[in-house]
């Protein structure tokens, strides 16, 4: 037998092996995917002032964990991509019985899909954007005092959505 | 499946080499004489039909034929139907049609006398048409907060051309007289494609899975071919004691 023939024989049986490895695709995790909604918290009385929230955790509708936040003004939130609406109660004081205080938001938008390739698919983008604070009974109630849509579609998280003054 | 492609390769392997030592030259007086067959060679792929067999994502063949037009090179043309179902995490994806392929081989592997195997290098350009199926997808998304419902579509996208060029590496045996068996390697450069609005061609018939980051495309295959003898070329060969 023929060694030329053999050893050439025997590296294309190698690249045989080496095409047979199909490599599943991973999303990095660098990737813009489904972008969350950015929440600014500004002082009612100096509306281009930040103002942190103290104890500030918030519970998604139809879920029952209180997520933890600490004292911040500024918050990264998910927008639920299986209905046009997100609900959240934020809660200030949280750790404190005596001032705690729940406050209901809700966010109305339209989703539209985008394609970003084969290893993360599609994400939801949301466009307009509309936010409402449910008014309690009496206003005085709620430690939100006013909810300003700052962009109309959500596309990344470069810039401030939705801003908040207490 | 991944090891049973790599077992199929491995068995297939070992069973050319056992075929190797054929030899039908014969000795007249004090030199080998054999006709070599030109002609045209017929096959099939019979990686795609074993595919079809055993991956539920999958069904295609491939007929092929190539002309030897002198010693070392080969006309060559494959014509084939792929149809497949891309299925992760996050996408359903179907995609169906057919492709040709034209190029030519070039034999580098010098035979003993009587034989008439192969060690090849090619060049085909291939051309695609199919259509592709967006079935389902989820959002992407890193929060687990709410969990993205299966979005169903059935988004067709239809009237889909692809070309590109395609570089091939192969061997082939006879195993009985004018029945060839081969394996080789395919790497693709796309050099065309239909652009998909807000979507991506995901699998292309012929050219195979595309990716992400590059053109770039690969393949395999293994074939079975039969040999229909057109003319003969009368070779000889002096007997050298000394070699």
């Amino acid at each position: 037998m023929n060694k030329n023939f053999v050893k050439h024989s025997a590296l294309l049986f190698l690249l045989c092996l080496f095409f047979s490895c199909e490599r599943d695709d991973i999303c990095p995790p660098t990737t813009p995917t489904t972008p969350f909604l950015i929440i600014e918290f500004f002082d009612v009385a100096q509306s281009d002032e930040n103002k942190a929230v103290q104890g500030l955790s918030y519970i998604a509708e139809g879920t029952t964990d209180t997520i933890p936040l600490g004292n911040t003004d500024s918050i990264a939130i998910p927008l639920n991509t299986n209905l046009n609406t997100t609900r959240y109660q934020l809660i200030r004081n949280t750790n404190n019985p005596d001032f705690i205080n729940a406050d209901e938001v809700e966010f109305i938008y339209q989703i539209s899909e985008v394609y970003i390739n084969r290893a993360c698919g599609f994400k939801a983008e949301f466009r307009d954007l509309s936010a409402i604070r449910q008014a309690e009974n009496p206003l005085t109630n709620n430690w939100i005092r006013s909810v300003i849509t700052e962009q109309i579609n959500v596309e990344n998280e470069q810039n401030t959505h939705v801003s908040i003054l207490h | 499946m991944l090891k049973m492609n790599k077992i199929h390769t491995f068995l297939f392997c070992i069973n050319l080499f056992l075929f190797l030592g054929i030899d039908n030259a014969h000795a007249q007086n004090d030199s080998l004489v054999y006709n070599e067959r030109f002609g045209l060679y017929l096959g099939a792929d019979l990686f795609k039909l074993a595919r079809t067999s055993y991956d539920d994502n999958y069904s295609g063949f491939e007929i092929n034929g190539d002309y030897r037009l002198n010693d070392n090179i080969h006309i060559a043309a494959e014509i084939g139907n792929d149809n497949y179902t891309f299925e992760e995490s996050n996408l359903l994806v179907e995609s169906s049609g057919s492709y040709i392929k034209l190029g030519a081989n070039k034999n580098f592997y010098t035979n003993w006398i009587g034989m008439q195997n192969m060690i090849y290098g090619g060049f085909r350009v291939g051309l695609s048409s199919y259509s592709q199926t967006l079935k389902q997808f989820n959002f992407y998304t890193i929060d687990n907060t709410f969990e993205p419902e299966i979005q169903v579509v059935d988004r067709e996208f239809n009237n889909l051309s692809a070309i590109w060029t395609e570089l091939q590496f192969g061997f082939r045996v006879e195993l009985l007289k004018n029945v060839f068996a081969g394996a080789h390697v395919q790497l693709k450069v796309l050099v065309n494609e239909t652009d998909l609005q807000n979507f991506d061609n995901i699998y292309i018939p012929g050219f195979n899975i595309t990716n992400d980051f590059n053109a770039l495309g690969a393949g395999w295959g293994y074939s079975i071919r039969y040999l229909i003898p057109l003319r003969t070329k009368r070779k000889t060969q002096a007997i050298n004691p000394g070699k």
